[in-house]
């Protein structure tokens, strides 16, 4: 049971893989079957990355993206992926009350706004 | 004033001796009425200390009957008389105006001689006179001459001084004027080169407000244009590979 637990927490990449999970856990909660206490805890304690594209991204991408992140952070972290195509190009990231826009329509902004100030 | 002695005159001095003597004579009468009247009435003085004596109306009628007819005697009597002595005084006086013409004409000629000499005199103090009035007036132009000629060359002299101080005074005011027109003009030129300065100012920044707004304008639509070409042109691999750059940019800054 907590192998594959684990596993499931392993795959869990988004918020809403988080929350069907979680919605998977009560239900299974409901029929009497024992999970552990603090494994709706641990999972709604996962840190959270908010991240705003311009594209739909694949799977595979999203794959991608959260083994960087699991590599470079040293843990376990679920993406909250919004998809915004006004944002041209890059992304917008929250992390820990922390934001970033890192998106090129920021950057063609930053271009055209400085020109006329030159 | 030479009296003629004619016919009117002698009428009139008969005329005034008349008049005099008829004076005269009515003064007389008078006279004679009041001593009458003082013999007839009684005196205040008897009515106020004696008895009064009455008089009857008919006595009264009579008495003064009695003295008109004694006034009118007497005035006929005057008349007579007065008539009687004017024809006299005038046969006395034209017999004496028939002997005294001769005397007055006599005077009368001698007195036209010694007016006819006096005359001739008159004329010839005047012929000196006139001419020693020439000689004066000669001598008075010769004077007024000079006087009026030093009178000119003084005007001259005053008029060149007045000419030379109203120079000076034009001078002065010119230099005044031109000094004041001077101070305006600057102060003018000055206050519009200020003004010139602020309306340039105002049209220099309006014009880069103006310029603002429009590069505003004109980079936002570049921005618009931008976003929808680029967003269109990106692939796939390209979107991934800027969201992995755009990771490790925040990997940098807030991880």
């Amino acid at each position: 049971m907590e192998k594959s637990f684990a596993e499931l927490i392993k795959n869990i990449k988004t918020t809403e893989e988080l929350s069907l999970v979680l919605d998977e856990i009560t239900k299974k909660r409901l029929k009497g079957k024992k999970i552990p206490s603090d494994l709706e805890k641990k999972l709604r304690a996962l840190p959270k990355l908010r991240l705003e594209i311009a594209f739909s991204p694949p799977e595979s991408f999203i794959k991608r993206v959260s083994q960087w992140l699991e590599k470079e952070l040293g843990q376990k972290i679920i993406l909250d992926v919004v998809v915004n195509p006004k944002i041209i190009g890059g992304a917008v990231i929250e992390f820990q009350g922390k934001w970033r826009d890192f998106s090129l329509a920021k950057e063609i902004h930053h271009l055209l706004s400085d020109y006329p100030a030159e | 004033m030479i009296f003629n002695l004619n016919g009117q005159n002698i009428f009139l001095i008969i005329f005034l001796i008349l008049i005099a003597s008829a004076i005269v004579m009515v003064i007389d009468i008078l006279r004679i009425l009041k001593k009458e009247r003082k013999k007839l009435f009684l005196s205040k003085d008897f009515a106020k200390n004696e008895l009064f004596l009455r008089i009857s109306e008919d006595f009264k009628k009579q008495l003064e009957e009695s003295i008109a007819r004694e006034i009118q005697k007497n005035i006929e009597e005057f008349k007579d008389k007065l008539q009687k002595t004017s024809e006299e005084i005038v046969r006395n006086y034209r017999n004496w105006f028939e002997g005294g013409d001769q005397k007055i004409q006599k005077i009368i000629s001698q007195f036209s001689q010694q007016l006819s000499q006096e005359m001739e005199k008159i004329k010839e103090e005047m012929a000196q006179l006139t001419k020693f009035s020439l000689k004066n007036q000669t001598y008075l132009s010769e004077i007024a001459s000079e006087k009026i000629s030093e009178l000119n060359q003084a005007l001259k002299g005053e008029l060149s001084k007045i000419q030379q101080s109203s120079l000076k005074i034009s001078e002065e005011l010119s230099k005044e004027l031109s000094q004041k027109f001077e101070k305006i003009y600057q102060s003018a030129r000055e206050t519009l080169n200020k003004k010139v300065m602020e309306v340039e100012k105002k049209i220099e920044n309006y014009k880069k407000e103006r310029f603002k707004e429009m590069d505003q304008k004109i980079y936002q639509m570049l921005e618009k244009v931008a976003k929808k070409t680029i967003g269109k042109a990106i692939d796939l691999s390209t979107h991934e590979k800027l969201v992995m750059e755009a990771l490790e940019k925040a990997k940098r800054e807030i991880f």
